[in-house]
């Protein structure tokens, strides 16, 4: 064999690597970009189960206040109705009665007191707009990252000589962020 | 021979300040975490004693939390509440970001509270509170639960609304309270009695009893320094320049995240 023909096969064996090595360097990018696709898309999937999860705990929770604010105010109320069937009793009769009124007033006031955030509505509503806000800003946060990444595997298919090898792969569609017309109502 | 020796003192000290100057030009996140962790006043807004408590008790907390069985079982062990005031207006997205930086709580049982503050003729105003909650803290402590206590604790109208430290340290044992509670079942917390001691202590100095609020030292300054120590390790001024940059507490994140569950308030 001439030196010649050791020439073009050393020159045809770095060809080789050198399109090998590009063609598995970009194939396993692709891979690893897709991977993280799919391991956001899945974060995204998280958030939302999240923030329908956290919105039925946070459902039950104002129920369970407005369950305790009825139970208080047919407390107060049977309390009161007692105390107009005593006009005619005795004073130790009418002053039972009032005490059992005035019993439910005061238990009331207490439970007011140490659970101010539970038992007004100003309350209620701030609750409900850091929970509505910290999860659509999870939710946010989730989109972002999953854009992120199908941004990084789209410039990576599409990058010379990525093309050549993977110019048949499809790139990913943005995640849209949801507007306030389309956002989840809880 | 002679030449050689002389150049030993030399070249460590050529180290040290190579370390010292690559220190200093590392690039820098907006806020880094320091060797206390649970706590990074970087405002100055703070008293001494509000640094301590939540220093002292955030460690305490992480320490208990990170050794209970049940919870190690559940992969629930670990949490860490850490502390951090800022001046500045950033976006709530700036805490979810920290408390991805900085790995907060183990397990993704992290909370990080972010105050925001404009500095004003020599005092501070407050301006926000951002509440980022961990992946999964976000389980045991909803962000509808922790404004619940933000105005039931934070709010409180028996605390003079110029002292933000106790309506801090009044809303970080609420949420403490809750975490034990809801995370580890423990209810027999008494976050009431930690504050009446707080409020015994709330103008002590309590400095000398916490690490450095320094950045810690990156892990390449740690390699040069070695390898420094390996091959110059003779120069009595190498030993000195080193043991000024290194130190502080083993206090770090367990390498949680979130995943932006903030909220502002």
């Amino acid at each position: 064999m001439k030196r010649v023909h050791y020439y073009i096969i050393g020159f045809v064996a770095l060809l080789l690597l050198v399109v090998g090595g590009t063609w598995i360097g970009a194939y396993n990018g692709m891979v690893k970009r897709e991977n993280d696709v799919v391991l956001k898309k899945g974060a995204v999937h998280a958030s939302y189960v999240g923030r329908y999860d956290k919105a039925s705990a946070m459902i039950g929770a104002i129920e369970s206040a407005n369950a305790q604010i009825n139970s208080q105010i047919e407390a107060i109320t049977t309390a009161r109705s007692a105390f107009s069937n005593v006009e005619t009793g005795t004073v130790t009769e009418i002053q039972g009665a009032a005490d059992a009124v005035e019993t439910t007033i005061s238990a009331f006031v207490v439970l007011l007191e140490d659970n101010p955030s539970a038992w007004n509505t100003v309350g209620l509503y701030a609750q409900y707009m850091a929970e509505f806000n910290a999860s659509t800003n999870s939710v946010t946060f989730s989109i972002n990252a999953y854009n992120t990444a199908v941004s990084a595997f789209n410039t990576h298919i599409k990058l010379f000589p990525n093309v050549i090898f993977l110019g048949g792969q499809e790139a990913y569609t943005n995640w849209e962020l949801p507007t306030l017309s389309t956002m989840p109502t809880f | 021979m002679a030449k050689k020796k002389t150049k030993v003192p030399f070249l460590s000290s050529f180290f040290a300040l190579l370390t010292i100057v690559l220190s200093a030009c590392s690039p820098k996140a907006a806020l880094k975490k320091t060797n206390a962790f649970y706590i990074n006043d970087s405002a100055g807004a703070l008293l001494s004693s509000t640094r301590y408590y939540i220093y002292h008790y955030s460690k305490l907390l992480y320490e208990e939390t990170n050794e209970n069985a049940s919870a190690i079982s559940n992969k629930t062990n670990g949490t860490q509440i850490v502390v951090a005031t800022k001046v500045g207006t950033e976006g709530v997205e700036f805490a979810s970001d920290l408390l991805n930086a900085w790995g907060v709580g183990k397990n993704d049982m992290g909370l990080l509270l972010v105050l925001s503050f404009t500095p004003e003729g020599g005092f501070f105003n407050f301006n926000h509170m951002d509440v980022a909650i961990g992946d999964k803290m976000s389980t045991f402590l909803t962000a509808f639960t922790a404004e619940g206590l933000a105005q039931t604790y934070f709010d409180d109208p028996l605390i003079a609304s110029s002292n933000y430290d106790l309506k801090l340290i009044n809303y970080y044992f609420a949420l403490m309270g809750e975490i034990l509670d809801k995370a580890y079942g423990a209810t027999s917390f008494n976050g009431a009695s930690l504050v009446e001691n707080y409020i015994e202590d709330e103008y002590e100095y309590f400095g000398h009893l916490m690490p450095s609020e320094k950045e810690p030292i990156a892990w390449w300054v740690w390699v040069v320094a070695i390898l420094a120590i390996v091959l110059f390790g003779s120069s009595p001024l190498f030993y000195r320049l080193l043991f000024s940059l290194l130190g502080g507490g083993s206090n770090s994140g367990g390498g949680g995240r979130g995943r932006g569950y903030t909220f502002r308030r």
